[in-house]
């Protein structure tokens, strides 16, 4: 996607290990040039997409940054708020663009379903469900997901993101969170159950959001009201469902919210945006301060993180 | 034996999993797990326990795996055919490490498909090759480690569990889902024996094998307690799912005759090789040819001008299998039952445990009933019931 673009040229590859950098090389057909440090950008390149493992972005941005590069972060912006809000402070100081890779924000049916609910159409809010859940079937090269020297949680951190960064970004402030997961000491967990009050229209709403690496769950975000409940549902960005309850019995509506739409127009569209807001000095959708919010809700959350009940784990012993 | 440390290899797998989480959560053992591929490794990465990325097949990952350790209980098994090189890799690597114990995870299977013994121990049941893949591989990764034993290379303790279930079971999850979908699938009338032991159990028989010195050399089946026909297995699992369901009983020649008109034939080879012929990629590649990539475009035209648009369309359907999309509602109807899964529920053996309660002083904590309850709790987390 970034090759075929006629507004980039792809001058040079960064990674720590040569052969992954020449292997990017040589399934994309660039012939860049290939580079193990960041330091080694300077002069070279003007913008960068940083997609190291998470507890590098910060340095890493930093870094570049403080070179005169723009920079489009992978998801979560950092390991940390801490982290984070150092990277926001340096792009205000360099005067540089930094976006974060929350693709989901380009979703076309995230401003209807806010539009839809603050028109009333599915009348009083009364809670908001979130869910999003797979067996994870990342291809891994090496063990950084599940490193603490790479990254910094499970499930609730690498896609739990996603979902609240788009809740946070439609609707609000989360408050009173409570938190519970399934890992043990330093583990990683791969189900989280996170809870917490949503300020709609000057009322305390419940939220709540489930995430699993282990099992398949809804995959949407249902706004539930008094006359209906919206769904956004991940798998289908372009269309809005709309659930009531007619006289013929449950009734589901669909609503187009983009003509044309694949599985690949919100990167793209997260990439025009990343280089119109470098070509035109102007902040991009995703900033850093607004990445932030979720990153600050997930810290939270594992702070107060409480165990989550799985009755089959429990030892039995034979009966001396 | 008293260990500093254990190497779980197998660790992402069904029993390797439930292990680790036993050896953290609590045996309290020191344990390194080695895992292979680390998306199948979520389940253990919620422990915080060391993994280490290695694999049998890579000598040079298994030594630095095993440094430090002293004990490796072995539940992989990777694929069929590589199954006796790596487990040679595995126990060279152990030696060389100075393990001090290896205890080897095994299977019934290697007593055969059909045993001829109505009761099946450790004395009257012989290991031989049976052509069946599976039991094979797994008779040819057990005999490396027996060797090994022999030799007084390391200590060695091979356990064979049965029916191994619990949750995450490969055996119950599809019952669940064609419960789901409205049917029960059985084989001649599940009357097949069901040597099932809970998964726990199977970790406290490891657990023994490796604390009990007087288990060094040995080998033993590892069974539950409960005497259930697959028909009981079956039906209580999908039994947990509401909803009405049909009961598909699939008699024992049916699906032997629908497996041996599986079989490639003679006249399949022609079948592909015209498919390979009129496929796209194919034409493609060749088209890369200058010279052929003419002809194929001239040959192309010179056929598009002859055969009319709907002779071609179904031309182009039977070379490559498919019909003209005829819409018609229809049940959902159960596959044909594979023939792995024939050879597992027309078992006609009970499998003894008494050896392993006498030496290893073990015996199942779990009835089917209470199996079967843990079991459902997970399936409930796991939203599958």
């Amino acid at each position: 996607m970034i090759v075929a673009d006629p507004r980039v040229r792809v001058t040079a590859f960064c990674d720590r290990d040569r052969r992954n950098a020449s292997l990017t090389a040589r399934e994309s057909g660039v012939d860049a040039e290939l580079v193990a440090d960041v330091g080694e950008l300077a002069g070279k390149v003007d913008a960068a997409l940083v997609a190291v493992p998470p507890r590098f972005h910060a340095p890493v941005a930093i870094e570049l940054m403080r070179m005169g590069i723009d920079v489009l972060c992978e998801k979560p912006i950092a390991i940390t708020v801490a982290d984070g809000e150092r990277m926001a402070e340096v792009a205000r100081e360099t005067g540089r663009i930094l976006a974060v890779a929350l693709m989901m924000r380009f979703f076309p049916h995230n401003r209807w379903l806010a539009d839809l609910v603050e028109d009333g159409e599915i009348g009083a809010v009364r809670e908001v469900l979130v869910e999003d859940g797979a067996p994870l079937d990342w291809a891994m090269a090496s063990n950084s997901y599940f490193d603490r020297k790479a990254t910094g949680g499970g499930v609730l951190f690498d896609t739990g993101v996603h979902l609240l960064d788009r809740v946070l970004w439609l609707f609000g402030d989360l408050h009173d969170i409570a938190c519970e997961d399934d890992a043990f000491g330093e583990g990683f967990e791969s189900n989280a159950r996170l809870t917490g009050n949503l300020d709609m229209g000057g009322r305390k709403v419940p939220a709540s959001f489930e995430f699993s690496w282990s099992h398949r769950l809804r995959r949407s975000i249902r706004v539930v009201g008094e006359r209906g409940t919206l769904e956004a549902a991940t798998s289908n960005p372009k269309i809005l469902t709309l659930h009531r309850m007619a006289r013929q019995g449950p009734m589901e509506m669909q609503i187009v919210c983009a003509s044309h739409w694949d599985s690949h127009s919100h990167y793209r569209a997260q990439l025009d945006d990343f280089i119109e807001a470098v070509g035109e000095r102007r902040a991009p959708i995703v900033t850093a301060e607004s990445a932030l919010k979720a990153l600050a809700v997930i810290e939270t959350a594992y702070a107060r993180r409480r165990p989550m009940a799985q009755p089959w784990l429990a030892r039995r012993q034979v009966p001396a | 034996m008293r260990t500093a440390r254990i190497l779980v290899t197998g660790a992402t797998g069904f029993i390797g999993s439930r292990l680790c989480e036993l050896l953290s959560l609590e045996y309290r053992l020191p344990y390194r797990a080695l895992v292979r591929d680390f998306a199948r490794a979520t389940r253990i990465a919620r422990l915080g326990a060391e993994l280490v990325a290695g694999d049998l097949a890579d000598v040079a990952s298994l030594a630095q795996a095993l440094e430090g350790c002293d004990a490796v209980v072995n539940l992989a098994h990777g694929d069929d055919r590589g199954a006796r090189k790596q487990t040679r890799n595995l126990v060279e690597a152990c030696t060389r490490a100075g393990v001090r114990r290896l205890v080897h995870i095994s299977s019934m299977a290697v007593h055969g498909p059909a045993p001829a013994a109505p009761v099946l121990t450790e004395a009257n049941a012989p290991i031989r090759r049976w052509r069946e893949a599976y039991s094979d591989a797994k008779a040819a990764g057990e005999a490396v480690v027996v060797d090994a034993g022999r030799r007084g290379a390391l200590e060695t303790v091979v356990l064979r569990p049965t029916i191994v279930y619990g949750p995450y079971s490969f055996f119950v999850t599809p019952i669940v889902h064609d419960a789901r979908a409205g049917y029960i699938s059985l084989i001649d009338g599940g009357r097949g024996v069901c040597n099932a032991v809970y998964v726990d159990d199977v970790c406290e028989a490891i657990l023994a094998a490796l604390d009990r010195d007087d288990a060094v050399g040995e080998a033993f089946l590892v069974n539950g307690d409960c005497r259930i026909t697959w028909r009981d297995f079956i039906t209580t699992f999908a039994g947990l799912v509401e909803g009405d369901k049909r009961i598909h009983d699939h008699a024992l020649d049916e699906i032997a005759a629908h497996w041996k008109r599986q079989r490639p034939r003679l006249r399949d080879n022609f079948g592909a090789t015209l498919r390979l012929a009129a496929s796209p990629e194919f034409h493609a590649q060749l088209g890369t040819i200058p010279l052929l990539g003419r002809t194929i475009r001239g040959t192309k035209e010179l056929a598009g001008r002859l055969v009319s648009p709907e002779r071609k369309l179904a031309l182009k359907s039977r070379l490559q299998r498919r019909s003209i999309a005829v819409h018609r509602p229809r049940p959902p109807t159960p596959l044909i039952p594979s023939e792995g899964r024939v050879v597992r529920e027309a078992y006609r053996s009970w499998v003894a445990n008494d050896h392993a309660k006498a030496r290893l002083r073990w015996r199942p904590a779990h009835s089917f009933e209470e199996g079967a309850k843990r079991t459902a709790d997970w399936l409930r987390f796991a939203r599958l019931i």
